[in-house]
């Protein structure tokens, strides 16, 4: 299981990227996570939410509360544009730590 | 199932979040926890065990502790909603409600604007007529004592007839006797004014004639030399004036060492004594430029008449003892001049009352239009904030779910209220400063004593001001705090957001609202009406003279140069010679009296072989010198007779042309013409034969009764000297042309002459009614304005009503209901509302009109076509009012309405 150290610098990318395609509640993005990752990853409510506001804090993201007929109304939260950037510079910056990781355990292996 | 949501906001109290913020939170994290517990239950899991671990989950983090990185600054940029008691002493929750009201306000800004509006229009107009009401009516005269101050009359025929001016012969009899008044003074207003010659500039200036207790009398002071002082006024004294402050500082640069120059007035050298403040406008007003002082020989007989005279009342002589010792006066002046009328007497009358009593029915209309506008407009926001109570009825149920007391939600509406109430103020203020420098500008001379109301909002108009928006504050914040801040359940939430049905009590209030509004536009509206046609009837008075292309100007000859008749008659012909060669003037005559209000002078007269009894008071007629030319340039038809031609020469027998009103009424079934009349006493110096007959003119104003006229040849001197007279030309020029013309002749002659007031006739006409006008147009301002406000109104209730009812409405449809019916639903409920009011209006308007009596002019207070009329135009505004959402109701989709749960 990932430390709760990792997860706080990857977990905004692991959500902003759940984020990307569509709206999704709280709920659904811990199970989404949980489920990706095999259940590595795992987001407590007392982890997940405080994230959220976070988040929403930063202007990365944004909650809406929305009904679903034969719903309840839950919030939906979404991708700004500047979450969209954020996600970019992430991944850029992940695959760079990466690759960097990867040619530092080659050569040691080497 | 737990309750997840209270759990999590047991953890969240450290927070110290906003109601708002915590309700959502703790109903979002309450979601997931559910879903969490619902999810271990599916997957085989005891119901003990899966709450064992969801709490777990719960508390697997400390969950403040990471709330409180993004919860501190959010809470910061996110105030709380009201309600929420929170740890802020009394002041920063005040503070916090304020900003919340602000807010709110500022997110509903048609709400806010139509409410702002109505509120400043409201108490703007108040304050502004307040404003001019103070001044008129309610602040004492700039005298000392004022109340202390009368002016007395002489009364002819009893009670019943008007107060007429005195002559020398009063005044002297009335100031020598001082048991009722410690002082008697008199003035005289020359129509013509003075003329006044600064240099090569010849300039008519205007003031009074005044006896030297004058200013002593009104317990006034100069502010620069002296009054006039006892001596002053005595035979032969030699000519002194007192400037007017207006005067000193526009025509004399304010010289500080004026006092003891000489200056040009009459063509006399007149020595400055004194400076008025800028307070003192007594007699003149409206042009109050200088005093001279008066100077009484020693009169031959009772007449003339045209001294007006007030007194000061000695303290401790009551009125009774004053009324006994005027008509002691009276008694003592008839039995020094014998001959003349015996029923007359002196009567005095409060000064201050003389100067309200004409403007107090236009002023109370005026006000009560102004204080009906006001209801209007405080009924119109709170109609507005009840609907907005009822539409936030959601918001406020949250708010009492979440813990907000009672008391703090009536705060919050209060405050709300407040808010807007000074908005509306402030703005009305604003309005109110504009208001009164309109009114100023537009008002008519008559009004002179709003110069004194200067710019105008005074702080005794201001606290009214504020008196007016608090009272409308309570009046209409208080009803939405009673009415919606009902704490209720979360439960009524759903209800409301769904909107089913209104409460009916607080429709009807809002129909009782409306019916309310329209009553009072009603009342408003029929005064106008009244008005309105009053002015149009006054408008359409034939004067009897055609108006058009006839320009006025008038000439004062000064009487020291122009002493003797001759001198006035070689003026008068050398002027009128030129003048009648000048292209572009078609008629053109001298006239001491000009329609519709300049009238030269009056005079008792009587058929010469028909005098009066002894002691039998002759008939008054108004007698004006008049060249040849004067009706026909005027446009007056010759009934019978002839007018004045070269025949009526200087030294031919006296002749004299009378209206058609007189030669009816004092020779009836006889020709005139050719009669003798005697006019200004008996003996044949004094009678006068009849050459012609002419139509009536008014000269007493175009409200008053046409008068019964006497002309003279101007060449024959008429009444004797003629010292002032007017030009009347008919012209097909520009009047400004022949003004010029008028002026450079006058040059020609005189260059220390002035001509002055050269008008068209129309323009006399216009400024005879202006004053009609004035309040014409300003009740049907305020008239105008409640019926904005009235429409306003019922639209906003109509469209309110019918977005409630859009289920109801939806479901007539459903079920079969034509637009045609829907129509006819929403329309009819409005006009329901309307017609109720229209109908107490009506009957309030009937009581309230007898205010407005005193201001018509041949038309009833009860003028059924005011009557039928504006009840029409209240009841059509209201159906357009009601239409649009009718039309609405009649296009609602019945599925979507129906939908909305």
């Amino acid at each position: 299981m990932i430390t709760l150290e990792l997860k706080k610098g990857s977990a905004d990318f692991l959500i902003l990227s759940l984020l990307r395609d569509e709206p999704r509640h709280g709920y659904e993005l811990s199970k989404l996570i949980e489920s990706r990752s095999g259940g590595v990853v795992q987001f407590q409510v007392s982890s997940l939410y405080p994230l959220l506001y976070r988040m929403e804090e930063r202007g990365w993201i944004k909650g809406k509360w929305i009904e679903k007929a034969g719903q309840r109304r839950r919030r939906y939260y979404h991708i700004t544009a500047a979450g969209r950037e954020a996600v970019k510079e992430q991944r850029e910056s992940w695959l760079e730590f990466v690759q960097a990781i990867g040619q530092v355990v080659g050569t040691a292996n080497a | 199932m737990p309750d997840w949501s209270s759990e999590v906001r047991a953890r969240l109290g450290p927070l110290a979040l906003s109601a708002e913020r915590e309700f959502e939170i703790a109903e979002e994290l309450a979601q997931h926890l559910e879903d969490r517990f619902a999810e271990l239950r599916v997957h085989g899991m005891s119901d003990g065990d899966a709450l064992r671990k969801v709490r777990a989950e719960l508390c697997h983090e400390p969950l403040v502790d990471a709330l409180a990185q993004s919860e501190r600054p959010h809470r910061k940029a996110n105030t709380q909603p009201p309600g929420a008691q929170s740890t802020g002493s009394r002041l920063s929750a005040l503070w916090r409600d304020v900003r919340y009201g602000a807010r709110s306000l500022r997110r509903a800004p048609g709400f806010t604007a139509i409410a702002t509006i109505t509120l400043a229009l409201g108490i703007g107009a108040t304050t502004a007529m307040f404003s001019v009401l103070d001044a008129v009516l309610l602040r004492p005269l700039p005298f000392a004592k004022p109340q202390q101050l009368v002016r007395v009359f002489a009364m002819y025929g009893g009670t019943t007839g008007a107060p007429g001016s005195l002559s020398v012969a009063d005044f002297l009899a009335l100031r020598a006797d001082t048991r009722a008044f410690s002082s008697v003074a008199s003035f005289r207003l020359p129509n013509e004014g003075f003329s006044y010659v600064a240099g090569d500039r010849a300039q008519r200036v205007y003031g009074a004639i005044v006896s030297a207790n004058f200013f002593s009398t009104l317990g006034v002071q100069a502010a620069l030399g002296r009054g006039f002082r006892s001596g002053d006024d005595g035979d032969g004294a030699p000519p002194l004036v007192v400037l007017s402050d207006a005067f000193w500082r526009r025509r004399l640069g304010a010289d500080p060492g004026i006092i003891g120059k000489s200056l040009n007035v009459q063509g006399r050298p007149t020595t400055v004594i004194g400076v008025m403040p800028p307070t003192v406008w007594y007699p003149r007003g409206d042009r109050a430029e200088l005093w001279m002082n008066d100077t009484y020989p020693p009169p031959p007989r009772r007449g003339p008449f045209g001294l007006a005279v007030f007194a000061r009342e000695k303290p401790g002589v009551a009125a009774s003892q004053r009324s006994a010792v005027l008509a002691q006066i009276s008694a003592a002046v008839r039995a020094q001049f014998p001959g003349g009328p015996v029923r007359w007497t002196f009567t005095e009358q409060s000064m201050s009352e003389r100067f309200s009593e004409p403007l107090r029915p236009v002023l109370l209309t005026l006000m009560g239009a102004v204080v009906v506008v006001l209801l209007i407009a405080c009924v119109n926001v709170t109609n507005l904030m009840l609907a907005r109570a009822t539409s936030r009825e959601s918001e406020i149920a949250v708010r009492a779910a979440l813990g907000a007391s009672r008391a703090a939600l009536v705060r919050q509406l209060l405050i709300e209220g407040m808010l807007l109430a000074l908005l509306g103020g402030a703005v009305g203020v604003v309005v109110a400063m504009w208001g009164v420098r309109v009114l100023m500008s537009i008002a008519p001379e008559s009004l002179f004593v709003l110069r004194d109301a200067g710019s105008g909002v005074d702080g005794r108009v201001l606290a009214l001001a504020a008196l007016a928006t608090m009272g409308s504050v309570l009046l209409f914040a208080l009803a939405p705090a009673v009415l919606g801040a009902s704490a209720r359940a979360i439960g009524a939430v759903r209800e409301a957001v769904r909107g089913g049905t209104d409460a009916p009590a607080r429709r009807r209030l809002r129909s009782a609202l409306v019916v309310a509004e329209f009553a009072l536009s009603l009342v408003l509206l029929v005064g106008a009406g009244l008005l309105i046609r009053s002015l149009t009837k006054l408008r359409s008075v034939d004067t009897g003279v055609h108006d058009t292309g006839v320009v006025t100007a008038s000439i004062a000859l000064p009487s020291i140069r122009y002493a003797k008749t001759e001198q006035v008659n070689v003026f008068h012909d050398r002027l009128f010679a030129d003048l009648r060669s000048r292209a572009g003037i078609e008629k053109v005559s001298g006239s001491v009296g000009l329609p519709p209000d300049v009238l030269g002078s009056s005079s008792d007269f009587f058929v010469t072989r028909r005098p009066p009894a002894q002691g039998e008071f002759s008939p008054l007629a108004d007698v004006l010198a008049v060249d040849g030319d004067y009706f026909s340039a005027l446009g007056i038809p010759l009934f019978s007779g002839r007018i004045f031609d070269e025949r009526d020469t200087r030294d031919a027998p006296g002749r004299a042309i009378v209206s058609d009103a007189l030669a009816r009424k004092y020779f009836p079934g006889a020709n005139a013409v050719g009669e003798q009349i005697n006019v200004g006493g008996p003996g044949d110096d004094n009678a006068y034969t009849i050459v012609g007959i002419v139509g009536n003119v008014r000269y007493d104003g175009v409200a008053q009764e046409p008068s019964e006229a006497i002309y003279f040849p101007f060449v024959q001197g008429g009444m004797g000297v003629t010292p002032s007279f007017s030009v009347v030309a008919r012209t097909r020029e520009d009047p400004a042309e022949v003004g010029r013309l008028v002026r450079d002749a006058v040059r020609q002659i005189d260059p220390e002459l002035a001509v002055a007031n050269v008008r068209t006739l129309h323009e006399l006409v216009e400024e005879n009614v202006a004053g009609d006008r004035f309040r014409t147009t300003l009740l049907a301002v305020f008239a105008a304005l409640a019926l904005v406000l009235a429409a306003v109104g019922i639209y906003g209730v109509m469209t309110y009503a019918v977005g409630r009812r859009s289920r109801e409405i939806g479901i007539r449809l459903a079920l079969g209901a034509r637009a045609g019916e829907i129509y006819r639903l929403v329309l009819g409920e409005g006009l329901v509302v309307a017609g109720l009011g229209v109908a107490i209006g009506l009957l309030a308007s009937v009581a309230l009109t007898r205010v407005v009596s005193k201001l018509l002019f041949e038309v009833s207070a009860t003028d059924a076509a005011t009557f039928i009329a504006v009840p029409v135009l209240l009841l059509a505004i209201a159906a357009l009012a009601c239409f649009i959402p009718a039309r609405r109701a009649s296009q609602v989709n019945p599925s979507v309405t129906m939908r909305t749960d």
